[in-house]
């Protein structure tokens, strides 16, 4: 009994010590704190971010990875309160954020800062609204509509695949890997997001990014269009004929990558920012590794538009109590010595055009492919699973992991999804 | 007539073969967790059941310094720590007046906290961020006591009610007659009596509060108030699948908690079964 | 006077939870109800439009499946976790000869439980991987698979239900052997010893005696396996994401995506508020079966 005694009384008084010692650093409040939310950032990008330095304030960052971010930020604001400096993806998200007024403007910072100079201006569109400018695009301009091939192994074996290959000759290519020993095309789909990104890589060969509006206001019917069938009938085949390393819909991107770093498998799809994945860098693959392009439908090679990821918007609450300093330090964000940091994170394409055209270097296993380049000169389109409604977004990749597992049809497929945005018009 | 063979088995080695392979697939997967702190991602995907090269200990320290997981720990304990007063106090008071003090209406009162259990974290996720926001406590480690408390009273009162019930009456009501308060009562008998309870309780809502990941990483924001499970959680998605250190912080992970478990076995044991026998 | 002030003292005793529980647990069950009725996107105001959420819950082919999927999940846990746990206390007390061993033995099983349900989600995952996982590693060693088609558990809708299961089993198994440990030594062997002199056989002296003794123990264990399968989310999200496709995808997971993928609130406030009623319901009968097996055998 005595022991417990103690025990209560000891804890009584940690509670009163720490109840005071909170109440202390509230009283002694120093500089003011700027509270940044972000994903989780190579270190090179990180460092970078905390190495800031001012005698008027400070910052603290937390990281966190792409679906906590969304559902942290989301919750935040729900509840009017949030960090100084978060961001979203935009579309739907950004958009419904835009209109609750949870954005800070920035067009005055814009113009004292000359952020319209760093930035891509392609992306600035989806981040206003009425003609004022609420964020900035910062994120790495990642591209998918790839594939990469272990080279050493396809030579060792006598084998090759072409610059733009289409679902037929996978196939058969797929047969021969898995009887050379090595899994084929790695890819991680658990989480869904990979299926509709590569429905995005099909949709934009024979269109451009307007059939997004058409598909969203109903112009264009997912229950009818010829070309979301030739889509939806291309990823079946993919999934059906073997062409995925087996167990593509139970793992996650990060095991896809290191299926394929490993050399189980011999191929990957995957968008361009993987490198930063790679454990000990590029110098340390065991292997050289080419580029091409992603499945083709039959006849296409160059495709219409891209997916190329820069449009999350990094953007300052509304409510901040320091806006002045919080512009102070997105400009820090965005400066060109930030793009100098992602990049050697990254090894991408950086939010910064200027720092991309003249100090941009990118490794020969990327930069010597033709699909590669091509990429970079399309329309840029948002990726795909940010472009319709949320609940569309939810049954299409839905319908693409069945249609992979060869669960469904085709017109099923087609059919649940347009139901689904049918009901979202209303 | 023997009394500890129970089936005629082909031999004692096979029994023990048996055990041993029961024991082994059980266990399994945390040793491999285990080994492969000390093994390197592609080590550890190329042969998943290799066995490590060499023991380097750095990797705990260093996964330890690189996860903060030294603030974590404090974090998770002192979240713990008053979070377990705090359901043992309330429940057990609870629990006292629905079965000894025989409060009036008690069925209904249990009925209504038990059913209560349905409700997880999850479901009320939003309306408690909202709440805590409004009432300030956001980012402070106490809405996680106070919501973890809470969420965790109808098993509590539940094992405590168990418990409490074996104590007779007749022991209360002569203290009563002797001119004992109830309150004197509940400290000086109940709680001798049934320290088995308590103690399951303790280390149920422990074991509880250990792990808790949802609220952590709602309502705790800061980097200074991640707990043990978000600072996981940031780890493994800030060094994007590491599995070598993770796997390290994931065994340190669980080392506070298995020690308290030791410690407390004899009486979590038989305070569930207590809560069982009369429950 | 005094006679007043002694039928309100008790509760007095029951004002700290009163307080607790209504502030943290019914003031947001009132919100979520009341929720339920609007639709809200989490950012801008709340819509009310009466009760179009439940309507579309009830049409919903995806809303039922979630239940479907929390029910059976939700029996495989009864039926299951409990039983796997007497069993294995049985070998343990009757085939381990040292107290010691036995003692080692219920520790060793009992550590799974002391794993976060994220950690346990993640572990398992990678367990099961095809490609890269100890799973098909150990059976490959053991020449029981072809390592260019190994098997994938997680990822086909036919095994991946009772293949997300077996982590569950993993971690509760050791939590039902202590339990029925526990309660065996609790039992007095007299009792069994006077069944032998009647001429009762080991088996039967089990199953006549012993398992009736059992069975509040049981019962408790497996009410709270119950409540944990309906609560159930931490573990099966990060192992499964709900998926593949939506195989996995239990209503409370549903919930989750809703809210935080879909950001559709008001709607899941709804699916919520059902959740709740179906589980109470559900308790309900259970507990009622629990209270008629227990005057059976009591």
């Amino acid at each position: 009994m005595k022991k417990k005694a103690l025990l209560a009384a000891g804890l009584a008084g940690i509670m009163v010590i720490t109840a005071a010692g909170s109440s202390m650093t509230v009283m002694a409040a120093e500089k003011p704190v700027i509270t940044v939310w972000c994903e989780s950032a190579n270190t090179s990008m990180s460092d970078y971010m905390e190495a800031f330095e001012s005698d008027e304030f400070d910052v603290d960052i937390v990281y966190y990875s792409s679906e906590d971010l969304k559902n942290q930020v989301r919750i935040a604001l729900a509840s009017g309160e949030g960090p100084d400096i978060m961001a979203a993806n935009t579309g739907e998200f950004f958009d419904s954020i835009m209109q609750a007024g949870q954005a800070l403007e920035l067009d005055s910072y814009a113009e004292k800062y000359n952020w319209k100079e760093n930035v891509e201006s392609d992306y600035l569109d989806s981040m206003s609204m009425n003609g004022t400018l609420y964020g900035l695009p910062l994120q790495t301009q990642s591209a998918w509509g790839l594939m990469f091939y272990n080279k050493d192994f396809f030579e060792a074996n006598d084998l090759e695949v072409s610059m733009y290959p289409t679902v037929e000759e996978l196939t058969v290519l797929s047969e021969k890997l898995k009887d050379a020993g090595k899994q084929p095309i790695a890819l991680g789909n658990v989480d869904m997001w990979p299926g509709i990104l590569l429905f995005g890589d099909f949709l934009l060969q024979e269109n451009s990014g307007d059939i997004i509006d058409k598909l969203n206001s109903g112009e264009e019917s997912w229950a009818d269009s010829e070309t979301v069938k030739k889509c939806l009938e291309n990823i079946a085949a993919l999934g059906q004929n073997g062409c995925f390393s087996a167990g593509f819909e139970a793992q996650d991107h990060s095991a896809a990558i290191e299926s394929f770093v490993n050399g189980t498998s011999a191929m990957m799809y995957m968008g361009t920012w993987w490198l930063t994945y790679v454990e000990g860098g590029l110098e340390n693959m065991d292997f050289e590794f080419a580029t091409i392009a992603s499945p083709r439908i039959d006849g296409v090679e160059v495709s219409k538009a891209a997916q190329i990821w820069s449009s999350q918007a990094t953007f300052i609450n509304a409510a901040a109590e320091n806006p002045d300093y919080c512009a102070e330090y997105l400009n820090y964000m965005a400066a060109p010595e930030a793009a100098q940091a992602q990049y050697k994170g990254a090894l991408q394409p950086t939010f910064n055009p200027e720092y991309n055209e003249n100090t941009l270097v990118i490794d020969p296993q990327l930069a010597d492919s033709e699909a590669f380049n091509k990429v970079y000169d399309l329309e840029k389109v948002n990726y795909m699973d940010w472009n319709f409604p949320t609940s569309v977004t939810e049954a299409l990749e839905i319908e693409i992991g069945k249609l992979m597992m060869g669960d469904t049809t085709v017109e099923e497929a087609m059919k649940e999804v347009n139901a689904v945005a049918e009901e979202e018009r209303e | 007539m023997e009394k500890r063979t129970w089936i005629k088995l082909p031999g004692k080695l096979f029994v023990k073969l048996f055990i041993a392979i029961l024991v082994i697939v059980d266990i399994y997967p945390i040793i491999w967790m285990f080994l492969n702190s000390f093994r390197s991602n592609k080590d550890i995907y190329s042969n998943p059941i290799g066995f490590p090269s060499a023991f380097d200990f750095s990797v705990f320290t260093e996964a330890w310094a690189k996860a903060d997981f030294g603030r974590a720990f404090y974090n998770s304990i002192y979240i713990a720590v008053f979070q377990v007063t705090l359901i043992v106090l309330v429940s057990s008071l609870a629990a006292y007046s629905i079965t000894i003090l025989n409060v009036k209406g008690k069925h209904l009162i249990y009925t209504f906290i038990v059913s209560m259990q349905v409700v997880s974290g999850q479901i009320i996720l939003i309306p408690l961020f909202g709440l805590l926001k409004d009432i300030g406590l956001l980012n402070n480690l106490w809405a996680n006591i106070l919501t973890g408390a809470a969420l965790g009273l109808p098993l509590s009162t539940m094992i405590f009610k168990g418990g409490f019930q074996s104590i007779p009456m007749d022991l209360y009501e002569s203290a009563v007659m002797d001119g004992c308060t109830d309150f004197r009562f509940f400290l000086k008998m109940v709680f001798p009596l049934a320290k088995p309870t308590f103690s399951s309780v303790i280390i149920y809502h422990a074991l509880f509060s250990w792990n808790e990941y949802l609220f952590a990483l709602t309502f705790l924001r800061s980097a200074q108030n991640r707990t043990i499970t978000t600072a996981t959680q940031v780890f493994f998605t800030q060094w994007q699948a590491n599995w070598t250190q993770l796997f390290a912080i994931l065994c340190l992970a669980l080392i506070p908690i298995f020690l308290l478990y030791i410690f407390m076995q004899k009486y979590f044991i038989t305070g569930m079964l207590a809560g069982a026998v009369k429950g | 006077m005094k006679k007043k002030r002694k039928k309100l003292r008790p509760y007095l005793y029951l004002v700290p939870m009163a307080v607790l529980m209504g502030i943290f647990v019914i003031y947001p069950l009132i919100s979520l109800f009341s929720t339920s009725f609007t639709k809200w996107d989490g950012l801008g105001a709340k819509e009310f439009i009466g009760i179009k959420n439940y309507i579309k819950a009830m049409d919903s082919t995806k809303f039922w499946y979630s239940i479907k999927l929390t029910f059976v999940w939700a029996i495989l846990s009864i039926c299951i976790l409990q039983p796997v746990g007497v069993v294995l206390a049985v070998i343990v007390e009757n085939l381990v000869k040292s107290r010691r061993i036995a003692g080692v033995m219920r520790t060793i099983y009992f550590m799974p439980m002391l794993m976060s349900m994220v950690a346990i989600g993640l572990l398992w995952q990678l367990i099961y991987n095809p490609s890269l996982g100890l799973l098909t590693s150990v059976l490959d060693k053991l020449h029981l698979v072809d390592i260019m088609n190994p098997p994938n558990f997680l990822g086909s809708k036919s095994t991946v239900l009772p293949a997300a299961f077996i982590p569950t089993i993993w971690q509760w198994s050791g939590f039902g052997m202590i339990l029925t440990s526990a309660a065996m030594m609790n039992i007095p062997s007299e009792l069994n010893e006077a069944a032998a002199i009647d001429g009762a056989g080991k088996v039967s002296g089990f199953f006549r005696i012993t398992l009736p003794l059992l069975m509040p123990t049981i019962f408790l264990g497996m009410t709270i396996n119950m409540i944990g399968a309906f609560k159930g989310f931490d573990m099966l999200y990060a192992m499964t994401a709900g998926g593949p496709a939506n195989y996995t995808t239990l209503t409370s997971i549903f919930i989750y995506k809703l809210s935080f993928t879909e950001n559709k609130f008001g709607y899941a406030c709804a699916v919520s508020v059902i959740l709740i009623i179906t589980v109470i319901f559900f308790t309900v009968i259970f507990n009622a079966i629990g209270k008629k097996i227990e005057e059976k055998y009591t």
